[in-house]
């Protein structure tokens, strides 16, 4: 037989294998599927969400400072609070005008005590406006964090002075924070629906865009954020150095909606969809069951700062880092997000 | 010295010996025009090699920008230069690959290339390539071979002595040298997970479902069944197909084929132009004056007169040259096969994978942190390598055990200059070719006790899900 021949009986048996293969495809997940699913059911009302969070606060902080009382300040706290979860659900989707806009400094849930204060006590400055505190303050100056600390102090569960909190000056410094937040959700929200640089929605940009990048962004993002909940937050408070922002309420909050961000992204809001409908049965069943089992345990913990709870916070712990370690395995293998070729073969280029 | 006997003969003796017959057949002249062409695109693609690593910034990136750098066992004094050196070595490194395709201050400009790329290769282990390696090998194969004698600038100045014919053992020694990467490349494909379960060709297809119009198709299993089993059928085969000269232009055409459909699905940078620039030293060793009287037929282009190229009747091989030769020769047969002195499978335990020609067969992403106790206290904490390394250096240290152990042994260093003496234990996971992630190394052991060389039965776990 010539090689001619070996040649052409080879191409034919690869067409038709081919053909076969096309035709007996079905109807499965894909990338572009899985970040239409992503983007419609969690990512646009994650910003939605954030847009009317920061309203309400901004008209309850306005309310307060015209008429302080207890029930006035009890709705800037549950209006802050309702503000941080939805801040830190959006976690592993702060991508596109998220990331572009920095909007993380105008969130910053760290609060400098003595800087706020210096700020405060300047008199050379004599309005704290919402410009000012938006666009000239440091970000432990502005934020979740400071408008925390104005409430009386960032675990937020010490009494407040209502009066205090009132003060026509600190009432001043709290309105302007609360309404940059306003402002930046706003408008971070008009891009991602409306408009972005005076062109389409990004929503619309996102989807039409290649949907391999965005699978590869939302995964790094997830294995970011469970980093930060393992190394940062978990670790942190079984070593007992833990900044305040970690434990208690704030901390509550921060732990139970960052990973729900990740739960949405892995497995989606019905355990089924999400990026596990991109992997085999068996690892999206793993995936299922190691973010049910974090859920569990952290539902079992009331305080996570509770120092009775230090067997419960370790459990979550090692939870999360086996979570951690099925994405940036198992995941990242099966998507081909990290390298192309582990055994170096190609270039990074 | 090995000379080609009896005196002006142009054929074998019917009645040499078996040794004689192969003496002749390595030491009988033929066209040098084949290895000139070898030596011009070798210099080219190397030259264009270098200046993309300046272009991409690289030098900045992989060389200058990480704080340590992760070396090869008994290299850890391989340091990098400094940046306006470094920059500059690489510059250097692209002007000699000029001056190698066209032959000009040949033996300065190849003995610079080998030392300066060799150099570069040996300081960070985390960016290991098959290629790279492969490129080493032929520059050194290049350096002690004639391959500067016929279309050179030096040739043509009285440099070198021109020569239109080189010995058959040159052609022989870069013809084996690709011989042996296809070959060990297409033996190590002969596993259960490449042919059985078509990994990791199945992952990285399934990453293009959706490339435009091909990419449903792509992400079928039976596709990556049909070119796992037709890889390493090529890589097995190949060789064969382009020695034969009635399948030489379809196997060229085949290798051309392969490596433009992986250099366009993967990516693996200047690997696909190096083969099939590299494998057209296959042809005949006058195949480029042979395309050039075709194309000259073709474009009807006036026809030059050229007298037939003159063979030197008795080409010499010195014995320094068929010494190292011999002994290159048995080096690159058994750097691939000595992975059989190590326990376990080699694509998991990657003992003896350096210079083996595993290429694209496995997917592996790992996990990795370090568990440092204080000796003096005991108190134990748990750290990030990328404490001391760059994201991609970790991405690579996460799956090899080798490298664990040496950022283990960096991380040891690091806390002795602070004042602490520590042991360092490494709580890892990896995946393989889609296999569910387990530990790589044993997290008990103290790894500022283990020697990257050692055996690796006391502190590699094994592969669970062996063939």
């Amino acid at each position: 037989m010539s090689p001619r021949r070996l040649l052409s009986m080879a191409a034919t048996l690869t067409a038709a294998v081919l053909l076969t293969a096309s035709c007996s495809r079905t109807n499965e997940a894909t990338r572009a599927s899985v970040v239409e699913t992503a983007t419609n059911d969690f990512i646009t009302p994650v910003y939605e969400r954030l847009s009317s969070t920061t309203t309400d606060l901004s008209v309850a902080v306005s309310d307060f400072c015209d008429e302080p009382s207890e029930t006035t300040l009890l709705t800037v706290q549950t209006g802050l609070a309702e503000t941080e979860a939805a801040w830190h659900r959006s976690a592993t989707v702060r991508i596109g005008p998220t990331k572009w806009r920095r909007t993380m400094n105008a969130f910053s849930t760290k609060a400098d005590g003595e800087r706020i204060e210096a700020l405060i006590d300047n008199d050379e400055i004599a309005v704290l406006d919402t410009d000012f505190i938006g666009s000239r303050t440091a970000t432990t100056q502005r934020g979740l964090g400071t408008v925390r600390y104005l409430l009386g102090g960032l675990e937020g569960n010490e009494s407040v002075s209502i009066d205090s909190a009132a003060d026509l000056r600190r009432c001043e410094y709290l309105s302007a924070t609360s309404d940059a937040m306003r402002l930046e959700a706003v408008e971070l929200n008009s891009e991602w629906t409306e408009s972005w640089n005076d062109g389409s929605p990004y929503i619309e940009i996102l989807l039409s865009s290649d949907p391999e990048k965005t699978v590869d962004e939302l995964v790094n993002n997830s294995i970011f954020v469970l980093e930060e909940l393992y190394m940062v937050r978990l670790q942190a408070l079984i070593d007992r150095d833990a900044p305040a922002e970690f434990g208690g309420i704030v901390g509550d909050i921060a732990f139970r909606n960052r990973f729900d961000s990740v739960r949405q992204i892995l497995v989606g809001s019905d355990g089924v969809s999400g990026l596990s409908g991109l992997v085999t049965d068996d690892l999206a069943q793993r995936l299922r069951d190691q973010t049910d089992q974090i859920e569990t345990i952290n539902a079992s913990i009331s305080q996570l700062a509770d120092p009775n709870d230090s067997t419960s916070v370790e459990e979550l712990r090692l939870a999360v880092e086996q979570l951690q370690i099925t994405a940036s395995t198992d995941l990242a293998s099966q998507l081909g997000v990290t390298l192309a070729f582990s055994d170096a073969d190609g270039d990074s280029g | 010295m090995l000379t080609a006997t009896p005196d002006n003969a142009t054929t074998i003796p019917a009645d040499a010996s078996r040794f004689d017959a192969l003496r002749w057949t390595l030491v009988r002249p033929v066209d040098a025009a084949s290895v000139a062409v070898f030596r011009i695109l070798f210099g080219s693609v190397t030259s264009i090699g270098s200046v993309r690593v300046l272009a991409k910034g690289w030098v900045d990136d992989l060389y200058l920008t990480p704080t340590h750098h992760v070396s090869y066992a008994g290299f850890g004094w391989v340091r990098p230069l400094p940046e306006l050196l470094m920059y500059g070595l690489v510059l250097m490194l692209a002007v000699a690959g000029a001056f190698i395709a066209v032959g000009y201050l040949y033996n300065y400009a190849m003995s610079f290339f080998v030392a300066g790329f060799t150099y570069i290769e040996l300081i960070d282990a985390t960016l290991y390539l098959n290629h790279y390696w492969f490129v080493s090998l032929l520059a050194v194969l290049m350096l002690v071979l004639p391959v500067n004698g016929y279309w050179s600038v030096d040739a043509a100045r009285g440099r070198t002595n021109r020569s239109d014919s080189v010995p058959n053992l040159t052609v022989v020694a870069l013809r084996s040298q690709i011989a042996v990467v296809y070959l060990f490349a297409g033996l190590a494909k002969l596993n259960t997970d490449w042919l059985l379960r078509a990994q990791p060709m199945q992952l990285w297809l399934a990453d293009r479902a959706e490339v435009a119009v091909v990419g449903p198709i792509l992400a079928e299993p039976a596709t990556a069944f049909l070119l796992s089993w037709s890889g390493a059928l090529f890589d097995c085969t190949i060789v064969g197909w382009l020695l034969w000269g009635r399948s030489r232009r379809f196997g060229y055409a085949a290798v051309a084929l392969f490596h433009l459909a992986t250099g366009a699905l993967f990516s693996i940078g200047i690997f696909p132009l190096v083969m099939m620039t590299a494998t057209l030293v296959y042809f005949s060793p006058d195949w480029p004056k042979q395309l050039r009287r075709y194309v000259s037929r073709a474009a009807c282009w006036p026809a030059k007169h050229t007298s037939p190229t003159k063979l030197q009747p008795k080409p010499t091989i010195r014995p320094w040259l068929a010494g190292f030769l011999a002994m290159f020769a048995l080096v690159q047969i058994s750097l691939p096969l000595r992975h059989y002195f190590y326990e376990g499978n080699v694509r998991w335990t990657e003992q003896g994978y350096y210079g083996s020609w595993r290429v694209m067969l496995s997917e592996k992403v790992g996990y990795l942190r370090y568990e440092i106790t204080d000796k003096d206290s005991g108190e134990t904490w748990t750290v990030d390598p990328e404490l001391l390394l760059t994201d991609w250096q970790t991405a690579q240290v996460s799956i090899r055990p080798d490298l664990i152990v040496a950022t283990a042994h960096m991380l040891r260093d690091h806390y002795q200059t602070l004042g602490v003496a520590v042991e360092v234990r490494a709580n890892t996971a990896v995946t393989l070719n889609a296999k569910p992630n387990q530990q790589i190394v044993d997290p008990t052991v103290d790894l500022t006790t283990v020697s990257r060389l050692s055996s690796g039965s006391d502190w590699l776990v094994k592969l669970e899900q062996t063939e």
